[in-house]
């Protein structure tokens, strides 16, 4: 069983609260996350969701507040086990895939269980299972030659390889077209429901943002539900 | 004003580029070598010229004026050349004539009769040979305002017999001309010096300056690519960059000024030449280092300005350029090249010369190429056990190698051509000539078994006893006379003659070859070379007309010549000691004096050539690491870039370095073979090769640690 299911939420903020040379950026967050359940966050450009979201991943000490994942709170915790929870835990969809372009889709896939330090044959095994599922090719051709759709899918597995609580999403859709990112949205938001993992993502598209259970506005440093 | 405050402006954002990311300081410490590099070459020769001033300087001060007939004279003078270690030096003879006459400069007296001055650094160096007591009594050191240099050797000799009537003195009036004393008298022209000095080192430094240029900085490109659609000329980039490269171009220039600062301090040895400069002579061209600072710092401005390079790195995740395959014909071109060289070996006289000649260029001109294939097949390789293994460092580093071969190739090629130039530069320089070659062969053959000694007039019977009684008993001596248009005649009693195994020929007996034992043999091969045939007489070396004697030794006699040469210079006027071929040995010594400078300078080259191609690796490498850091936030792998770092760098170039170094080890002796001279330095090849394996290291370490550094810091962006 996953520390995730042990508590109420895979992913908790409670009062969170930042702040950059005084300036407020949020103030007082709070929101809970099941597992299984999709939130979008949205918001102007500058609103503060990329620093929510970094928040999150634990590369910014928030001033105040706490962020609960998988039942630990991450602004408490050393470094070393901040990356070791991280490591566990998070996935992670970047706008741009930030993939690397030498390596095969498999490669990309496998890397992060292998540094994790993964048997190398179930990291290839759960890659390959991964791709077939998002219909990724999984032949010898370097992700750098792959459409833009598939680069993105091939870093959403990425992100679940290591069977995460919580999957951060940073407009995952961004550098897409629109049928692509159509394609893109419903595999996310599907894979993470099938697995039971908890979605965030960061979104500046209303039709992406459509697709979650639940909709947030981060808005003059404030979160509200969105109907 | 606006104006004013626009280019200021432009100077502070280049000036805070420099201090940017891990890719910045890369190019922000490749700037700062490459001033310095150039700052330090470009005060070499500077130094090299106030070497030169100073010793022409103190030549003119020490040369004999030459009395004119009639002329009173105030002293007699007389030059002749000794040896220490087969590397020559001057023996000045002197005799006052006068009380009042002025001693030679650097001399605060006139030496006394069978008193000598010596340079410190003929003590230092003939103490193996007790030169201290060559000459005579020691009567001090020659002063520094005497000598060309405080490394020269020179000895001042005042006689204990001198035939004041003798012809072979110099009547003189004082000092005061240039004639080509000590230093002076073996140097090589100026011109020799800054030429090697351009060729082996500043054409390296241009490139490490021109790879640091072009070097790859993101906060830079960033930043010109802004202004650029800002609507921003060329001018504000080249002001931007002026800002950005003024403080490590300015650093570098200073750093590059600091040995020849410190050499104007205290007197600095040379490492590898032995060559001791002199900080009085360096102090005169105090005034050019802001000069050569300046200088510098504007060629390396001028450089980053005209050598900036607009990138596009960094938009997308689509590889900016996978290289092409390389031609087979380049790879054939190359094999054929090598064929070449090889035959070479089997093709007589200048053909077989020119072939190596031709299939040196070829290899060297097409190994890039050779290289470039070669790492991709590494990098696929490296990439299929990592994969395989299921570790990421040799997966991600393999893949980039096939992906980027250029960047390992440089190093490759840098390495190889490096140490193919030192090798070839040495082995050139030990080539030897007919005579040097036969004197190298007799030394080899019976050292200093055999001596020469002979003075500025006939041997009178007395100086011959004189000089018999001062020798150890060990010591067989031969009288040698040499008419004008004859051959050469030894005399000695019958058991001297018994001792090196000749018979005692009751008259003058034609000597056979191979008779006598080896030393006899060699005396014989030299003699007979000027003079046809050796004539044998047995008598007493006292009792005939000789011109020079044959000293011979037993290797178990010790140091065979430093007796010799005390005796003689006790005993003879103006004595003269050599071994067989003694001038052959000596220029022999002198050519590879010359070589190991060549050898320093070619060596400083390829470091500097290597330096560029690591810089250039380095920089190459934080610009495609950062693709790796967002994986590392989820999987928590900061240390996998040092491992990739080794993969990708030091794994191939140690591979490169190892095979560069069989290849030119296999060149070296090739061309030994073909032209049948020359000796193989292992100990250069060695020197190279290690350091070539360490820099691969320690390049990789760095840019390793630079990555492990930046990766904790690095922000998904793009919102």
């Amino acid at each position: 069983m996953k520390p995730g299911n042990q508590t109420n939420g895979a992913l908790r903020i409670a009062g969170l609260t930042h702040a950059v040379s005084d300036r407020p950026i949020f103030t007082d967050l709070e929101f809970t996350m099941r597992s299984g359940e999709s939130v979008a966050v949205v918001g102007p450009s500058g609103s503060g969701k990329t620093t929510l979201l970094m928040c999150l991943l634990g590369l910014i000490k928030p001033s105040a507040g706490r962020v609960e994942v998988a039942g630990a709170d991450i602004t408490r915790l050393s470094t070393r086990a901040l990356a070791a929870h991280r490591r566990r835990h998070l996935g992670v969809v970047f706008q741009f895939g930030e993939l690397l372009p030498e390596l095969t889709p498999l490669e990309n896939v496998a890397l992060p269980a292998l540094l994790a330090g993964m048997n190398h044959q179930k990291a290839y095994a759960s890659a390959e299972r991964l791709l077939g599922d998002l219909g990724v090719p999984k032949d010898n051709t370097t992700t750098g030659l792959l459409s833009g759709g598939e680069r993105q899918r091939t870093a959403v597995a990425r992100a679940l390889i290591s069977e995460p609580a919580v999957l951060l999403a940073d407009e995952p859709t961004g550098a897409l077209d629109w049928t692509t990112r159509d394609a893109v949205a419903s595999t996310l938001y599907s894979l993470a429901r099938d697995r039971d993992c908890a979605l965030l993502v960061v979104t500046h598209d209303p039709a992406v943002a459509g697709r979650a259970d639940r909709r947030l506005r981060l808005d003059a440093g404030k979160l509200t539900e969105v109907a | 004003m606006i104006r004013r405050s626009l280019w200021w402006q432009l100077l502070r954002i280049g000036w805070n580029i420099g201090r940017g990311a891990s890719g910045d300081r890369t190019r922000f410490i490749a700037l700062l070598l490459a001033s310095a590099t150039l700052a330090l070459i470009a005060s070499t020769a500077v130094a090299a010229v106030a070497v030169v001033d100073a010793r022409d300087g103190v030549e003119r001060t020490r040369g004999p004026l030459f009395a004119d007939d009639g002329e009173p004279a105030t002293a007699l003078w007389r030059v002749e050349f000794d040896a220490v270690d087969q590397v020559q030096h001057s023996v000045v003879f002197v005799e006052p004539l006068t009380a009042s006459a002025a001693p030679p400069p650097g001399l605060p007296r006139w030496p006394a009769r069978g008193e000598a001055y010596l340079s410190p650094e003929l003590l230092r160096l003939g103490g193996p040979e007790n030169i201290s007591a060559r000459y005579g009594h020691l009567a001090g050191l020659v002063q520094r305002n005497g000598l060309a240099s405080p490394g020269e050797r020179i000895a001042y000799v005042r006689p204990l017999h001198p035939n004041l009537r003798s012809d072979d003195w110099f009547k003189i009036t004082g000092f005061g001309q240039a004639v080509g004393l000590g230093e002076a008298q073996a140097a090589r022209p100026l011109s020799m010096f800054l030429d090697a000095l351009i060729g082996l080192l500043a054409v390296p430094a241009l490139a490490l300056l021109v790879v640091a240029a072009r070097c790859g900085s993101t906060a830079r490109d960033r930043r010109s690519a802004l202004l650029q659609a800002l609507g921003g000329l060329a001018r504000h980039r080249a002001v931007v960059n002026l800002g950005e490269a003024a403080l490590p171009a300015t650093a570098g220039a200073c750093l590059g000024a600091v040995p020849i600062l410190t050499a104007m301090i205290v007197d600095i040895r040379i490492p590898g030449t032995g060559y001791l400069i002199g900080s009085t002579d360096l102090r005169a061209v105090l005034w050019t280092i802001p000069a050569v600072v300046l200088a510098t710092v504007l060629i390396t401005l001028t450089a980053v300005v005209m050598l900036h390079r607009i990138d596009r790195a960094g938009k997308t995740t689509r590889p900016r350029s996978f290289s092409g395959p390389v031609p087979r014909w380049r790879l054939v071109l190359c094999a054929v090249m090598f064929a070449v060289e090889a035959v070479s070996g089997f093709v007589d006289g200048d053909v077989g010369f020119y072939l190596y000649l031709a299939g040196t260029l070829g290899v060297l001109a097409t190994l890039p190429s050779v290289a470039a294939a070669l790492s991709r097949g590494l990098g696929e390789r490296i990439a299929a056990f990592g994969r395989r293994r299921g570790r990421p460092a040799p997966l991600t580093a393999g893949r980039w190698i096939v992906a980027h071969p250029g960047v390992v190739t440089r190093l490759a090629v840098a390495v190889i051509i490096g140490l193919g130039l030192i090798t070839q530069v040495q082995v050139w320089h030990s080539r030897l000539s007919d005579p040097q070659k036969e004197a190298v062969a007799t030394e080899q053959r019976v050292g200093g078994g055999v001596l020469l000694v002979s003075a500025e007039t006939d041997l009178t019977p007395a100086q011959i006893s004189a000089f018999a009684r001062h020798l150890p008993p060990a010591y067989t001596i031969l009288g040698l006379h040499t008419p004008e248009n004859g051959p050469t005649t030894a005399v000695a009693p019958c058991p001297a003659l018994r001792s090196v195994h000749l018979t005692c020929p009751p008259t003058p007996t034609a000597l056979r070859t191979g008779a006598g034992d080896t030393r006899v043999q060699e005396l014989h091969r030299w003699q007979g070379k000027q003079n046809g045939q050796m004539i044998v007489r047995t008598g007493s070396i006292t009792g005939s007309k000789l011109d020079a004697l044959a000293v011979l030794s037993a290797p178990e006699a010790g140091s065979r010549t430093t007796p010799v040469k005390q005796a003689a210079y006790a005993t003879l006027p103006l004595p003269k000691v050599d071994q067989l071929g003694a001038d052959s040995l000596i220029s022999a010594k002198s050519d590879s004096q010359m070589a190991r400078w060549l050898v320093l300078f070619g060596v400083c080259g390829m470091l500097i050539l290597m330096l560029a191609a690591a810089v250039s690796a380095a920089a190459e490498f934080l610009r495609f690491s950062p693709a790796l850091m967002p994986l590392t936030i989820q999987a928590d792998g900061h240390r996998v870039f040092i491992s990739i770092a080794l993969w990708n760098l030091a794994v191939p170039l140690s591979l490169a370095t190892l095979i560069g170094a069989a290849v030119t080890a296999w060149q070296g002796l090739h061309f030994i073979a073909v032209v049948d001279e020359g000796t193989f330095s292992w100990e250069t090849l060695t020197i190279a090769t290690t350091t070539g394996t360490l820099l691969a290291f320690a390049i990789a370490l760095a840019g390793g640690l630079s990555a492990t550094r930046a990766a904790p810091r690095w922000r998904p962006t793009g919102d």
